[in-house]
């Protein structure tokens, strides 16, 4: 890691792993310090991407095809990027984003490794920027997989 | 997702941060909460 006046920072890890703790921890650190800080989120983020959140995570499994799934993600980060994220950069804003296109990176290369270079074009396509600074929260999935078995999320978080 | 998903998923991100090591940093978030949030802190504040 070697960067400077990073304002875009997003939090990547498994599940389990204390990072929506730690952002949370972040966030009135650097506010005590004086910064303005944003704490958002993917999948969703903003009103829209809400919208296609809920689109992707409920109804029947296969209801989407993993090429459309990765449209509708890109579509969110989108909007997320549009209409949240960069106004807040511009306003000179921290922007803490919990999960980003890491995490669309890292399961689509374990689903469907064909898709991961769809993921990556998609990417410079339609979003083009990446975080200034991605912190991953690395540890043994045994001990942060419990807190959050069987949450609906689960199934597809990204 | 099982066990073997989220051991995969770990490996998947490792993978991303050694080859982006300029915009990535690796937390040890094996750890109590407020260690590893002096960690992140003190990587965040350099990096501002």
């Amino acid at each position: 890691m070697n960067v400077k006046s990073a304002r875009f920072i997003t939090l990547e890890g498994v599940d389990g792993s204390g990072k929506s703790t730690q952002a949370k921890l972040l966030k009135e650190a650097l506010e005590a310090q004086g910064h303005t800080v944003l704490l958002t989120r993917e999948p969703g983020g903003s009103p829209g991407a809400e919208e296609i959140r809920s689109l992707v995570l409920e109804g029947e499994p296969d209801r989407w095809s993993a090429e459309t799934e990765i449209l509708l993600f890109t579509a969110a980060r989108r909007d997320h990027l549009e209409r949240t994220i960069l106004p807040a950069l511009e306003a000179g804003t921290v922007v803490i984003c919990d999960r980003f296109v890491d995490s669309t990176r890292v399961y689509q290369g374990l689903t469907r490794g064909d898709l991961r270079e769809v993921v990556d074009k998609l990417h410079v396509l339609m979003i083009g920027r990446e975080a200034d600074l991605t912190l991953v929260f690395d540890m043994d999935p045994v001990l942060g997989l419990a807190p959050c078995e069987g949450t609906p999320d689960d199934r597809r978080a990204f | 997702m099982g066990l073997e998903m989220q051991q995969a998923m770990r490996r998947g991100f490792l993978d991303l941060a050694k080859g982006a090591p300029e915009r990535f940093a690796v937390v040890d978030a094996g750890r109590a909460v407020e260690a590893v949030a002096d960690d992140v802190l003190a990587v965040v504040r350099a990096a501002l």
